[in-house]
């Protein structure tokens, strides 16, 4: 196993009862570093995901390692800072005393590193307002805040953007980002807001219905969603050498049926010119454009059909 | 790691309201009863005859009669003991602190908002999922579940030390003078009253955790202090009886409950050692319970 992974699972899955297959034998590959998007419709599975790697549920079968940390899984969980479903607060009390409690079970007492925390996500000045009374936007922070106490190597945020406003999730992006790039902690963040996610993560994973559908970083994402020139054809090495000869350098030969082309979009017609008149068949070509979200829509084939 | 779960759970324990709450409530049971006992005759009372004879006005002949009484409780066996009331008329005529304490300790009281506190105390980790973060941070659930059992010790200890000092302080305010029957008696009787109320503390905190809810638990908490399953064990009682034949078998002797109070100041050694027993077992099904739980529950 690649010693780049912070996280690796094998065959993960998770069954409730007899009938409800909530993850079905997903393998994610999460590198040291990476702001890891984990892209699904509600009930697809991500956060039972998030749960089974935070030690939260028990796989029904398979397994993860952390194979980027030390010590043992017990040791791994430590080192994890989690915003799971709703943020998890003692309603009754304040945000300082919700953090605290969090701080002492880390062996931290320092009444500083607290106000730092609430500091980070802005919620320095609530005083003695109680965190039932807080607004969702501020929950969300101080479910933030929660997850970073003991400086954890391995943050899990699930769908954190919920209930932020515009600002906050401009804010919350910087500290994602910041908290990325300064501190290198590593980021599994799930959302459906996919336009925002795509701002963020470095790596992909699309899972549907329980199971991973694609893992990709973002270079191979966006590669996916670029418009193009899709060309499929029974023989692609075939046509490389025409590519090369009428100047086409931005392409990429995706299998042995699939080239995309991401220049000279308006020159179809010609271009299929070219490649009839070398005696090859082309089964199709035609220009693709697709963003994040459309593509995601296609790859799970809940794209709305163009008939209707 | 235990240590700093336990500071944890202890800094939560003093941040919720009903941690000073019910104990406050105690000690206001124990005033009141002290006023009432000692400062309220019978017919003040409305009590009208006891059943261990007739109010006496005297001091002395009072007192006298307490001797012998007391006198009658330690020679006589654990079950005629019981019997022997210390409450003469509605009131208490023996003001030594170990008697009065005893009364207190037994009471279903106790138990009541022992099952409120440890009720709240754990019930709040699964409605607010505030278990999940903990979870985290010790990355290990009998590690959360030791913490916890601790922490519901100390407090079911000083539960017992207010309820003591506070009877110390209402015999002293309501009554003559304070003084002790015998204090190293009276620290035994205290030590093993404690484990028993812890043992019965966990059981609400195992309850707690099996249904997950704060309401559940305390319900049956009060159920189980106020002797509601004793009625149930009582009808076991009858059909063990006939099926095999035991004349003087008593569920409730094997129960916590059963055992808290029936357990006096003055109970033989004998009956300490089973007390003990029946607490080691039930707090040992408890823990095997809860290590199964941890092993293979998903948190919600």
């Amino acid at each position: 196993m690649s010693e780049e992974y912070l996280l690796v699972t094998e065959n993960l899955t998770k069954r409730y009862g007899k009938n409800v297959l909530a993850v079905d034998n997903v393998n994610l590959h999460i590198k040291k570093g990476a702001i890891y998007g984990l892209i699904g419709r509600n009930g697809a599975g991500k956060t039972t995901i998030m749960k089974m790697i935070s030690g939260m549920a028990f796989p029904t079968s398979g397994e993860f390692k952390y194979v980027g940390l030390t010590g043992t899984k017990e040791d791994a969980f430590s080192r994890i800072g989690a915003l799971i479903e709703s943020p998890a607060l003692y309603p009754k009390m304040t945000a300082y005393d919700n953090l605290k409690i969090k701080c002492l079970a880390y062996g931290i007492g320092d009444k500083e590193y607290i106000m730092d925390k609430l500091k980070l996500v802005g919620l320095e000045n609530t005083g003695k307002k109680k965190a039932g009374k807080f607004s969702l936007g501020m929950k969300q922070r101080l479910g933030i805040a929660l997850a970073l106490v003991g400086e954890p190597d391995f943050l899990l945020l699930d769908e954190p953007i919920n209930g932020l406003d515009p600002q906050g999730i401009v804010e919350l992006r910087e500290m994602i980002q910041k908290l990325n790039e300064e501190k290198g902690i590593t980021i599994l963040i799930s959302s459906h807001i996919l336009e925002e996610l795509a701002k963020l993560a470095t790596d992909y994973a699309i899972i549907d219905k329980g199971r991973i559908i694609e893992e990709s970083t973002k270079e191979e994402l966006q590669m996916k969603c670029r418009d193009k020139i899709a060309i499929k054809a029974k023989d692609t090495a075939a046509i490389v050498p025409i590519l090369d000869a009428n100047g086409y350098s931005d392409y990429q030969v995706i299998d042995n049926s699939t080239i995309y082309i991401f220049e000279k979009l308006d020159n179809v017609a010609a271009l299929n010119m070219e490649i009839a008149k070398a005696g090859i068949l082309v089964d199709s070509i035609s220009v693709e454009s697709s963003d994040l979200e459309e593509y995601f829509l296609k790859v799970t084939g809940t794209a709305p059909s163009k008939d209707l | 790691m235990l240590f700093r779960m336990t500071k944890s759970e202890l800094y939560r324990a003093s941040r919720m309201k009903c941690t000073y709450i019910i104990p406050i409530i105690m000690v206001a049971i124990v005033m009141l009863l002290c006023f009432m006992y000692m400062r309220l005759d019978s017919e003040q009372l409305g009590l009208g005859e006891s059943v261990f004879g007739t109010y006496i006005e005297d001091e002395e002949e009072r007192e006298e009669a307490m001797k012998d009484d007391l006198t009658n409780i330690v020679t006589t066996d654990e079950e005629e003991a019981r019997s022997g009331s210390l409450i003469g008329e509605g009131i208490i005529y023996d003001w030594k602190v170990d008697n009065v304490f005893n009364i207190f300790t037994s009471a279903a009281d106790i138990l009541l908002l022992l099952s409120i506190f440890v009720g709240i105390f754990i019930g709040m980790l699964h409605s607010t999922g505030t278990d999940k973060n903990m979870l985290i941070a010790s990355g290990n659930r009998n590690v959360l579940f030791g913490a916890r059992a601790i922490t519901i010790g100390l407090y079911s200890l000083m539960f017992e030390l207010l309820i003591l000092l506070s009877t110390i302080v209402g015999i002293a305010i309501f009554g003559k003078s304070v003084s002790f029957d015998d204090p190293v008696r009276l620290i035994k009787y205290m030590a093993v009253s404690w484990i028993m109320v812890f043992t019965f503390s966990m059981l609400i905190m195992l309850i707690g955790n099996l249904v997950r809810s704060q309401a559940a638990a305390i319900t049956i908490g009060i159920i189980l202090a106020y002797g509601v399953l004793n009625m149930i064990l009582m009808l076991v009682d009858i059909l063990i009886r006939k099926i095999f034949g035991v004349d003087d078998f008593a569920l409730s002797e094997y129960t916590i409950t059963g055992r808290i109070q029936s357990f006096r100041v003055f109970s033989s050694t004998g009956y300490i050692t089973k007390s003990l027993i029946v607490c080691g077992v039930v707090l040992a099904i408890i823990t095997a319970i809860q290590v199964n739980i941890n092993r293979k529950r998903d948190l919600c």
